[in-house]
């Protein structure tokens, strides 16, 4: 049986991945480019970490570790120029958002890779329509227990993230009423979801041992839940964000899942039970469908609750955390979203102003390079 | 006797003869086309190929008195179509590309001035006459942009290698426009016409051209503007105004290549609230592949196959060189591998099929001209209709660009 070592990390230290699209400027919709692009990049001397996905329209860029999120957030603006740079001299767009509002899964081609064609020859249309593109969030823990801990608890705010990130209301070509239309191509898939309940790295092992003795998987890539533990990180990383349309509400989701996690290790505000994930996939489905909007069931008070309301008071009890760890001011970004609504209501917005999913993303793209 | 005058005049009985009429040739020709560009497909090549050879049987019939009529009204439809497929592919051409990568501009000027100056210096070696030198060698020097909008349009094709191909070809067909109206003024200065010709007509062509792609443009989005998209009636007006322009530009005698290209390039960049998307013509942009391949294989002649094989080859393998060596001097800082790179001048290869209404041009105003220039750059033309669409079809293949699964 393999023993599955937890790298040991500092708490709290954080990092960040994003998936981004690649978009043709002549139309608009999604195009192949992601290996010119990455030629490009890796000829220039640049900071951040450029890598191929799942299609040839998407490209990943993810940062080296932060102890806090204003380096963070300074090299992921780094990355994104470099990014853009590139982009433009390769005639292409890209954008945030998680999922593309008008493509055409079908159209999409497989990156050339063993493992991506593997995943084709597994999952069929499946792979294809996971055209999504996400932003995960790795907090840095001590050691695997901790790590357990974490991710439960945080697992009672997984709502609080799809709303804020949420920026895939179309999906193709339609609007599907969802504020995250991007989190149902993921719940296809037979290894998403939940983590099991499992609260130390031994019995986390034991469980991953049998799930291989099973043949189910061969790795940890092969669970794709919303929030699990990567041990060669030493990290837990959320995945449940799409990828917002700015670098900076990146950098502020990032700040949230920082300073959240500091509350949630040093308060241990709720015990760790079934109950977190009693109401779990309802909540779940309730913050995608409506955003800020959704009534949440509050697992651990068993109160009916709005989403809205609840961040706004989760934001308030962070403040003393967060001015510790000096992530005050991408909170007070995060506030103006709640209040104001999150990227899925700008896109329906924009969208209702032009009547063009096209040229919605064309702003997309310039609300990414910041040139409005 | 009356009731039999009446059924005569009603065709009744019919007579065979009567179905040898240049319409239902070219019903004939098109079902043709369509079929045996189904079975090229099946055979994994492209559409366009079978298209080209229908038209070379068609050209068969040349001698057929009956049919006389069908060769110049072919040329009226392959204008026509030809415009369509030159709008569209305006559209999809983003000018600020060349600013953002100008290396760009620079690998587009070298490929053609390099193809240029590999054709011209052959013909003056094949004891050519310098103003039929540079024609061939200005002609020759472009990539037909037809064939690549086909092509790529056939096989669904997205990415780098697609995108300059339609660029490259598309600025070529703008230079080779230039070099040929300035050929026209040396000619006209040649054969003794007044200055104010030499330098009014060709500065006439150009600034016309351009002219009338500005008109159509703007009209297009004018008009567009306020016409609702659904039932497809955006795209249709915009066919309705080509078509118009088509005919201003004949009358006129401008280029009809260069108005409808900037009428596509201008359309789009001068659309600063990208209120229209590139048009797809769907349907009709399918006829117009049919017709504009057929036309031109129809308009090709074999029998001059014989008599300039020769120089022929030698412009086909003179540009092929001229590109190849423009487009990989500058293929690392525009941002193209050297692999993709060779691919680009694969399918950059293809020549431009806007030759043929430049022939007929230069018949009209200099008949002995027209021909000699025919015989080398039809033959030129003919090869590559048949080699360079399964050519190009494979490089858009090998980039891993084309739709296909």
């Amino acid at each position: 049986m393999e023993v599955l070592t937890f790298t040991q990390s500092k708490a709290l230290s954080l990092g960040v991945e994003l998936e981004l699209q690649i978009v043709s400027r002549m139309d608009g919709d999604l195009t192949r480019g992601a290996t010119e692009l990455l030629a490009h990049i890796n000829r220039i001397p640049h900071r951040g970490d450029f890598k191929p996905e799942m299609t040839e329209s998407m490209i990943e860029v993810s940062t080296s570790v932060h102890q806090n999120c204003v380096t963070l957030g300074a090299e992921l603006l780094e990355a994104r120029d470099t990014l853009v740079a590139a982009a433009d001299r390769l005639n292409l767009l890209v954008c945030g958002g998680g999922a593309h509002p008008f493509q055409h899964w079908a159209e999409r081609k497989i990156f050339d890779t063993p493992r991506f064609h593997e995943l084709n020859g597994l999952y069929g249309y499946l792979a294809k329509q996971f055209t999504v593109f996400g932003q995960h969030i790795h907090i840095g823990c001590t050691c695997g227990d901790m790590a357990m801990q974490l991710l439960h608890r945080l697992s009672r705010y997984l709502p609080h993230f799809i709303a804020l990130s949420a920026a895939s209301p179309y999906y193709q070509g339609v609007d599907t009423a969802f504020d995250s239309s991007r989190l149902n191509a993921i719940s296809a898939f037979p290894l998403s979801g939940r983590a099991p309940l499992v609260t130390n790295w031994e019995a986390f092992t034991a469980y991953f041992n049998e799930m291989q003795g099973f043949g189910v998987i061969q790795s940890m890539k092969d669970f794709y839940w919303d929030i699990r533990p990567k041990p060669e990180f030493g990290t837990v990383e959320i995945r449940i964000c799409d990828t917002p349309l700015t670098v900076e509400k990146a950098t502020a989701l990032a700040a949230f899942a920082q300073t959240l996690s500091h509350y949630l290790i040093e308060d241990k505000p709720f015990p760790i039970n079934e109950s977190i994930y009693a109401v779990y996939t309802v909540n779940r489905f309730q913050a995608a469908r409506f955003g800020m909007d959704a009534e949440l069931i509050n697992p651990v008070s068993k109160q009916k609750v709005s989403l809205r309301e609840d961040l706004l008071e989760t934001l308030s009890t962070l403040i003393p955390h967060a001015a510790i760890l000096g992530t005050t001011p991408m909170l007070e970004t995060l506030r103006q979203l709640v209040l104001r609504g999150n990227d899925a209501s700008w896109m329906r917005e924009t969208y209702n102003r032009t009547q063009s999913l096209p040229d919605l993303v064309w702003q997309q793209a310039g609300l990414w390079a910041d040139r409005r | 006797m009356e009731a039999m005058l009446q059924l005569s005049n009603l065709h009744f009985p019919p007579d065979a003869s009567l179905l040898l009429n240049p319409l239902a040739c070219f019903g004939l020709a098109l079902v043709i086309a369509i079929v045996s560009g189904e079975l090229a497909s099946r055979l994994h090549l492209p559409r366009i190929s079978a298209y080209v050879m229908t038209g070379m049987l068609l050209g068969f019939a040349r001698g057929i008195p009956q049919l006389a009529d069908m060769f110049p009204a072919a040329h009226r439809v392959f204008e026509l179509a030809f415009a369509l497929l030159l709008f569209e592919l305006g559209q999809r051409i983003d000018l600020g590309w060349l600013r953002r990568n100008p290396w760009l501009l620079i690998t587009s000027l070298a490929e053609s001035l390099l193809a240029f100056t590999a054709v011209g210096a052959l013909m003056i070696l094949f004891d050519q006459p310098p103003i039929l030198a540079v024609l061939i060698a200005g002609l020759a020097a472009s990539t037909g942009p037809a064939v690549i909008l086909g092509v790529c349009k056939d096989s669904a094709a997205r990415g780098p290698v697609t995108d300059r191909l339609t660029l490259l070809s598309a600025l070529g067909s703008c230079y080779s426009f230039v070099v040929i109206g300035v050929a026209f003024a040396w000619q006209h200065e040649k054969t003794a016409s007044p200055l104010a010709v030499a330098v009014l007509h060709p500065l006439y062509l150009v600034c016309g051209s351009i002219l009338l792609g500005y008109l159509c443009a703007w009209t297009v989005l004018r008009l567009l503007a306020h016409i609702n998209p659904i039932h497809n009636n955006q795209t249709l007006s915009a066919i309705a105004l080509i078509i118009l322009t088509v005919s201003v530009a004949n009358t006129l005698d401008l280029s009809i290549v260069v108005s409808l290209l900037c009428a596509g390039i201008l359309s789009r960049s001068l659309d600063k609230n990208r209120r229209l998307q590139p048009m797809d013509f769907g349907l009709i942009s399918r006829l117009a592949l049919i017709v504009v391949f057929t036309a031109s294989g129809a308009l090709l002649q074999p029998a001059m196959l014989a008599s300039a094989i020769l120089p022929a080859l030698g412009v086909v393998a003179a540009r092929a060189l001229g590109k190849g060596i423009g487009i990989f001097l500058f293929s690392r800082p525009s941002g193209l591998s050297l692999r993709k790179a060779s691919l680009l001048w694969i399918g950059m290869l293809p020549m431009s099929g806007a030759s043929l209404l430049w022939i007929e041009s230069t018949s009209e105003i200099w008949p002995g001209l027209g021909s000699q220039l025919a015989a080398i750059i039809l033959t030129a033309l003919m090869i590559m209709e048949l080699l360079a669409p399964p050519a190009l079809q494979f490089s858009l293949r090998q980039a891993d660009e084309t739709g296909e699964h």
